[in-house]
């Protein structure tokens, strides 16, 4: 028995745990899967005579989960950049003031 | 706000409306614009989309704005150097997680993946009506989905007494199965209602209770929704749905359904195991409706209060939570959500050796799962209360007379007859029905015993696993004597119940309690409006439906049928400032309309000025204004000249061209239409029903479910009314469903009503 891990970003919700479970179970070799949608990893337990890690990958790719592909998703949603009209509008800024950032010390770090 | 939190939350709102989106696109370009979108039976289309933006969504192509919405919604997953405290961007991106999740159930109808399969799953009773349910041969192999209206409007009433203080949506799965069963025991315990989804590495709490053998299902009070976190908009959906169906509040109105859910609607979520970035951008979407979230796992807290009541996110790290084994850390986990949301909870201390609550009320045994039963087709059961003088009774003594059950084989029967004595200063012979009617919710409230019935029809079962772990005949008169104590302390004083089983004193004590049962039966027939003082209001679900007030008289009992001018009058004595205040009935203005002075400024005074007059009996001028927990919805179908009735138990459409649901949302809410009114059953069969509008000739439509749930009654009303075979002449849905058909079948069966008066 052998174990391999693999990144999975895409797998950020436990609907996603159930997509990749099935996937990888259905594979020959595959004995055991434990996937973490908050560390958004997979470990695959497997038997090396049956099957190995790139075709794990493969079956992960095939599934819509490639290890390391992201969803395409826009890292500031259309309209909301900064200085945008909308920020603009409502007068909020998403860059540090340092003036505010030293009067309020280290609680607002956090 | 903590910048952890905030930045998984955005970020897995980003994720989860651009998943939205591709699904949307996909069914768009599969099945058409035109595709139906619908929860089964409700009448809120999606209700959070609904609640939130006021969108009636029924068509796939309906969902574009709302998604368009919710993609305003979103904001920038926040970087290292911003260090704003994101609660506004967290809360917005939680609406938008919660609007996309909806739009994802609503397209996972469309493929017949909801509700859920789970192969090997059976759904214990509950009135689970999936249009799959008939070609499945009943509920197996699906968890329940969203809950319907029928269901929720029989929980209102026990959401606003008290008795189902609140409910908890369990996303995860927990330590172990042990740990899954004890939580959710813990919470069946204090009646509160669970709801359970998500899943931690594939496995669900749902796998582990159906492993541990726990009946999932309304009737225990847990309610499977689906094994993902998205499943958890069902939980939404049910909140939203009790703002516009208790409290009035109409789709749009997001900021009062919000408010209405913080103040009057107590939940929380708990998540158990490890927490996702959906799992937290659902927690922002749930906070906004003031619940707080708790989690068994180490995870960043959001202690200050603000938009809910209490904390709004805490910690509680299984294994360090204090106790000797995880069973007691389980209980104590429970009772801190119980601490953060400031749930109500009132448990009466019950000496037996099964646990006990009203979760357990609808538990069915089985007749494989049976050690005995009392009643029911082999034997007799019955059960009599009587009021005693003071020192008559002595408090605590519970007598068995006769044998116990342990010599009778396994799967057997034996008679039983139970009698409780009661005496206090403040008791009266009026109110012996009323508290032996309540023996059904008390015995009912034991884990594995199941009762049906009452007076000398009574049936009880105790299942096998309870008879193992103890329980003996004894424990009934236990289970008694704590409950009349706790739950009516104030009108008794002294409680003995004695329990017989030997035939001979069976047989003689059964010929006493028929005797009562007689008596007491001619005088509810004797006692009429005409023959009483006072009314008795009744406001308790003004907690939910902050403008209406039921008046309950002799003739016309609470629209949800689980309150009569008797239980009204009793309520009053246990507790004098409670919610059944006496309504002098003052100057009669128009009897026969039902018109008092006493009645309609009691009602334009606690409607906070919003009913200015109302009839008792009409349904055409000011007729009473209903919560949402009504049995039925009486309505005019004026091209019939008549009426019709439809129960909340029948989902099918009515001549009125709506179904329950679609109706219930004129009925509720405290609103005055006329032609529209929300009654309970058993007034169809008083005098009083809509009399001055033609009185209950004018039926020409009623759910079949009524016509045989209460065949006796109508029989007798049809009688009373001159014309027996009236009930035939009475449509339902079976040869009903149109306007037009409906007035062929009245010519066809020649129904009074067509000849009646113009009802407008």
């Amino acid at each position: 028995m052998e174990q391999t891990t693999f990144k999975v970003p895409k797998m950020y919700a436990d609907h996603h745990v159930k997509a990749v479970r099935d996937a990888l179970l259905g594979l020959d070799g595959v004995e055991e899967v434990m996937a973490s949608s908050a560390f958004k990893i997979v470990q695959v337990s497997y038997d090396p005579d049956l099957t190995s890690p790139e075709t794990i990958e493969e079956k992960l790719q095939a599934a819509g989960y490639g290890p390391g592909e992201d969803w395409e998703v826009a890292s500031v949603p259309e309209g909301k950049e900064d200085r945008s009209p909308w920020f603009q509008l409502i007068g909020r800024v998403t860059e540090t003031n340092k003036v505010d950032l030293e009067m309020s010390g280290e609680f607002r770090l956090y | 706000m903590s910048r952890y939190i905030a930045t998984r939350g955005i970020r897995g709102a980003n994720r989860i409306v651009k998943e939205a989106e591709d699904l949307f696109e996909k069914a768009l370009a599969e099945h058409g614009p035109d595709t139906k979108v619908a929860f089964p039976n409700t009448g809120y289309y999606l209700p959070v989309i609904l609640g939130i933006t006021g969108t009636e969504v029924e068509r796939l192509g309906d969902l574009k704005p709302v998604l368009e919405h919710a993609r305003s919604l979103l904001h920038p997953v926040p970087e290292d150097r911003l260090w704003t405290p994101y609660l506004g961007e967290a809360l917005d991106c939680g609406i938008a997680t919660l609007l996309a999740e909806e739009v994802i159930m609503g397209i996972r109808f469309i493929y017949g993946e909801q509700p859920e399969r789970l192969p090997g799953f059976r759904l214990a009773g509950g009135t689970f009506t999936s249009p799959d349910e008939a070609e499945e041969g009943g509920v197996e192999g699906r968890l329940n989905g969203p809950i319907d209206d029928i269901q929720l409007r029989s929980w209102g009433i026990q959401l606003v007494d008290g008795r189902m203080p609140g409910f908890a949506a369990i996303i995860g799965a927990a330590k172990s199965n042990e740990v899954a069963v004890k939580i959710v025991r813990e919470l069946q315990m204090r009646n509160i209602l669970v709801f359970l989804c998500g899943n931690v590495n594939g496995r669900s709490i749902i796998h582990q209770l159906t492993e541990e053998g726990v009946e999932l299902g309304y009737d225990t009070y847990t309610v499977p929704f689906g094994t993902d976190t998205i499943s958890a908009i069902y939980a939404a959906g049910f909140a939203t749905r009790a703002a516009l169906t208790f409290g009035g509040k109409k789709g749009g109105q997001t900021r009062e359904i919000f408010l209405y859910n913080k103040f009057r609607v107590f939940a929380f979520g708990l998540a158990l195991g490890e927490v996702d970035d959906l799992k937290y951008a659902t927690a922002g979407g749930v906070i906004s409706y003031g619940f707080p979230v708790i989690a068994d796992t180490v995870i960043p807290e959001i202690l200050p209060t603000g938009v809910t009541q209490y904390e709004h996110v805490i910690s509680m790290p299984f294994d360090d939570i204090e106790g000797k084994d995880d069973l007691e850390r389980a209980t104590r986990l429970v009772q801190r959500c119980i601490e953060v949301r400031g749930v109500k909870v009132k448990i009466a201390e019950i000496p037996i050796p099964i646990p006990y609550g009203s979760a357990f009320e609808g538990e069915r045994v089985k007749r494989a799962d049976m050690r005995i039963e009392f009643g029911g087709k082999y034997s007799r059961a019955f059960e009599y209360l009587r009021m005693r003088d003071l020192d008559e009774v002595e408090d605590g003594k519970i007598e068995i007379v006769g044998p116990g059950f342990e010599d009778v084989e396994e799967g057997g029967y034996m008679d039983l007859g139970i009698v409780v004595e009661v005496a206090g200063r403040k008791m009266q012979e009026d109110f012996e029905p009323v508290l032996e009617r309540q023996i059904h919710y008390f015995i009912n409230g034991a884990s594995g015993v199941q009762h049906i019935g009452q007076r000398d029809i009574a049936w009880i079962r105790v299942s096998k696993s309870a008879a193992e772990k103890g329980l003996t005949l004894r424990h009934f008169g236990d289970i008694l004597y704590a409950r009349f104590h706790s739950d009516f302390e104030a009108i008794v004083d002294k409680v003995q119940v004695t329990i017989y089983t030997d035939p001979e004193k069976m047989k003689e004590w059964l010929e006493v309690a028929r005797a009562a049962y007689d008596v007491r039966n001619k005088r509810l027939v004797e006692m009429t409006d005409e023959s009483v003082d006072a009314f008795y209001s009744c406001t308790l679900c003004q907690s939910f439906a902050p403008n209406h007030v039921c008046v309950v008289s002799p003739e016309r009992l609470g629209l949800c049928g689980a309150y009569n001018w008797l239980d009204c009058k009793a309520s009053h004595q246990i507790n004098p400032t409670g919610p059944n205040q006496p309504v002098p009935k003052g100057e009669p203005l128009d009897s026969d309309k039902g018109y008092w002075q006493g009645p309609i400024d009691f009602v334009y005074e606690h409607s906070n000025h919003t009913v200015e007059k109302v009839s008792m009996y009409s349904i055409m001028e000011d007729p009473m204004t209903a919560c949402g927990c009504f049995e039925c919805i009486a309505m005019v179908i004026p091209e019939a000249n008549g009426i019709m009735v439809v129960s909340r138990e029948d989902p099918s459409m009515t001549p009125a061209g709506m179904t329950f649901s679609t109706l219930a949302g004129m009925a509720g809410g405290g609103l005055q239409t006329p032609g529209v009114m929300g009654v309970g059953k058993y007034y169809l069969a008083s005098k009083k029903f809509i009399r001055p509008d033609g009185g209950f000739k004018r039926v020409v439509w009623m759910s079949s479910f009524l016509k045989e749930s209460m065949a006796e009654e109508l029989k007798a009303v049809a009688e009373r009314e001159g014309d027996p075979d009236l009930i035939d002449r009475i449509a339902d849905e079976r040869n009903v469903t149109t306007v037009e058909e409906l007035v062929a079948w009245l010519e066809e069966h020649d129904h009074p009503a067509l000849k009646m008066p113009p009802i407008l």
